[in-house]
């Protein structure tokens, strides 16, 4: 598995880290006049940014007490203890980004004011399962926490990585590159170089982006309840269902019974699993429902006697109207510029240490 | 009257298709979410092992990077190789189990030492095996964590109402949890 002679394109000179290392000056200079138009809003905006993000607060706070407060991935670097300086902070989130456009491994900085009681160790783990660091699969994502109340960091790697970033060269890196700017206070820069040492370490390992290097149990795993799953979709089905045969009773016509039949066959048989279910189901369903409309239209037309409209086209309108609020409805999508991690695990590899 | 007689029979057909897909597709469901729980610890466990075996490896390289340096520790040395032989000569799981965490202690008593001494910590091959030590030790917690998650979830689909009746129908048995030995709840700590 190792030694391949042709390593990767990865490494060629750190671009990534460029800007941070070389010219120290200039990432300060631009991310300055950034700041500068960005803060040249109104002070109305601000307040209403302001109330805003309070009320996202008090939302994301109600439905953390519910279950171990984890707080939401903002990017690649989530300074949330707020002890990573500024003009540091948004050249690091690119380099970071540039690491992984080019190499496809999510390495990821987070800040927490206090891990809430937990080890460094447990809420590393938690945190990274959570979020999903590191592509779905492949796991190929890189953490590293800092708790700065309880002075302790951890770096933890994920399973896909565990072969190029041991818990040894771990230890050095945390050991040379972190901790003496740590001890000092300086968090920004042991941060910065622990970041670049590790970027480099991958980057001089034979790893080769996209090999699905996954933990060998995991794979085997198959999907738990996959039936239990779906079930849901029998509630609106059900009540749909209800509706329609309301209105296709009224019509003349029965052959929507069967479509329709056909159709809650074919989910039925989805819920049950394999394509004989499916087609078998929707046979049998779709018959049961041609006899069904047929038998209500007939006894709809032999009761008929008010001699109201119960055209086709006419309920129709009334349920497209209301079919289609519902469903999109149901739709969720979530927004933002950061469009999340992708889904990777990790089983607590990589070092950790008390400063 | 005729056309009410059919539809009658159509909603009654209609309504024990109904119910009788809904009683196989639970059973099914629940059948096989139990062999898929079941199938589920089976692999977390073999995860667990595999992170055994990872410390097993690591120890020899320990106890010789550091075996010249302490020859009044020989007995922590014992204990580590005696349940080192224990645990590749053990036949079932639930053995194999009882020698890991004989090692624990062990290994506890190793990582005490190796800290009392500055000079081998300063060592620079010490400390990368320390920190493989220690990291080992927390997957093994991770993986261990993750196990008796699963067994919780098989469990309890084995014990509640009514998919107890469908567990007890196909003989699933509740699964024992993984319990460390006295002592060895928590991984021995490596402070620098």
């Amino acid at each position: 598995m190792k030694a391949l002679p042709s390593k990767v394109c990865v490494h060629r000179n750190y671009s990534w880290f460029d800007k941070l290392t070389t010219s120290g000056q200039q990432p300060l200079t631009l991310s300055l006049s950034k700041g500068a138009q960005r803060r040249s809003h109104d002070p109305l905006a601000h307040a209403f940014a302001l109330a805003l993000l309070l009320l996202l607060a008090l939302v994301l706070a109600s439905a953390a007490l519910a279950q171990a407060p984890l707080p939401q991935p903002v990017g690649h670097v989530n300074d949330f203890a707020e002890v990573i300086s500024s003009d540091v902070e948004k050249p690091l989130e690119d380099a970071l980004r540039l690491f992984q456009e080019e190499t496809t491994v999510e390495l990821v900085v987070v800040t927490v004011p206090d891990l809430g009681g937990d080890t460094v160790e447990q809420y590393a783990v938690r945190l990274f399962n959570e979020w999903g660091i590191g592509k779905k699969d492949v796991d190929n994502g890189v953490l590293l926490l800092l708790g700065v109340q309880e002075r302790s960091i951890k770096i933890e790697v994920g399973y896909g990585m565990e072969p190029y970033l041991t818990d040894g060269q771990v230890g050095r890196i945390l050991d040379n590159d972190v901790l003496p700017d740590f001890r000092e206070g300086n968090y920004s820069l042991g941060i910065t170089k622990g970041m670049q040492a590790m970027a480099e370490t991958i980057a001089n390992s034979d790893y080769q982006p996209g090999e699905v290097r996954s933990r060998p149990a995991e794979r085997t795993l198959p999907p738990v309840n996959i039936g239990v799953d779906r079930l849901w979709v029998l509630g609106p089905l059900a009540m749909f269902t209800i509706y329609l045969i309301s209105f296709m009773a009224r019509t003349r016509s029965f052959w929507f019974g069967g479509v329709w039949g056909a159709i809650v066959g074919g989910v039925l048989g989805w819920l049950l699993g394999g394509v004989l279910a499916i087609v078998g189901l929707a046979v049998l369903a779709g018959i049961l429902g041609l006899m069904l409309d047929a038998a209500l239209s007939s006894a709809y037309v032999h009761q008929k006697s008010s001699g109201r409209p119960t055209g086709w086209r006419r309920s129709m309108d009334g349920f497209s109207g209301a079919g289609r609020g519902g469903w999109t409805g149901s739709k969720g999508i979530g927004g933002g510029s950061f469009k999340g991690f992708g889904g990777g695990r990790s089983g607590g590899g990589g070092a950790s240490r008390r400063f | 009257m005729g056309k009410i007689l059919g539809l009658g029979c159509g909603c009654l057909a209609l309504a024990i298709l109904v119910v009788g897909l809904a009683l196989g597709l639970y059973l099914r469901s629940t059948y096989n979410g139990l062999v898929e729980q079941s199938l589920a610890i089976d692999t977390q466990w073999a995860q667990v092992e595999t992170q055994y075996q990872r410390r097993f490896d690591l120890i020899p390289n320990l106890v010789e990077a550091t075996k010249g340096i302490f020859e009044q520790e020989r007995a922590v040395f014992g204990q580590l190789a005696d349940a080192r032989a224990r645990y590749s000569g053990a036949a079932t799981p639930s053995q194999r189990a009882e020698a890991a965490t004989q090692v624990e202690s062990a290994l506890a008593r190793l990582l005490v030492v190796v800290e009392n001494y500055p000079t081998l910590r300063s060592q620079a091959n010490v400390t990368q095996l320390m920190d493989e030590l220690a990291g080992t030790e927390n997957r093994i917690a991770v993986e261990r964590q993750r196990y008796n998650e699963r067994v919780q979830a098989y469990n309890n689909t084995v014990k509640r109402f009514p998919s107890n009746l469908i567990a007890a129908w196909f003989n699933f048995e509740e699964r024992t949890y993984f319990q460390a030995a006295s002592g060895a709840e928590t991984a021995p700590k490596v402070q620098f």
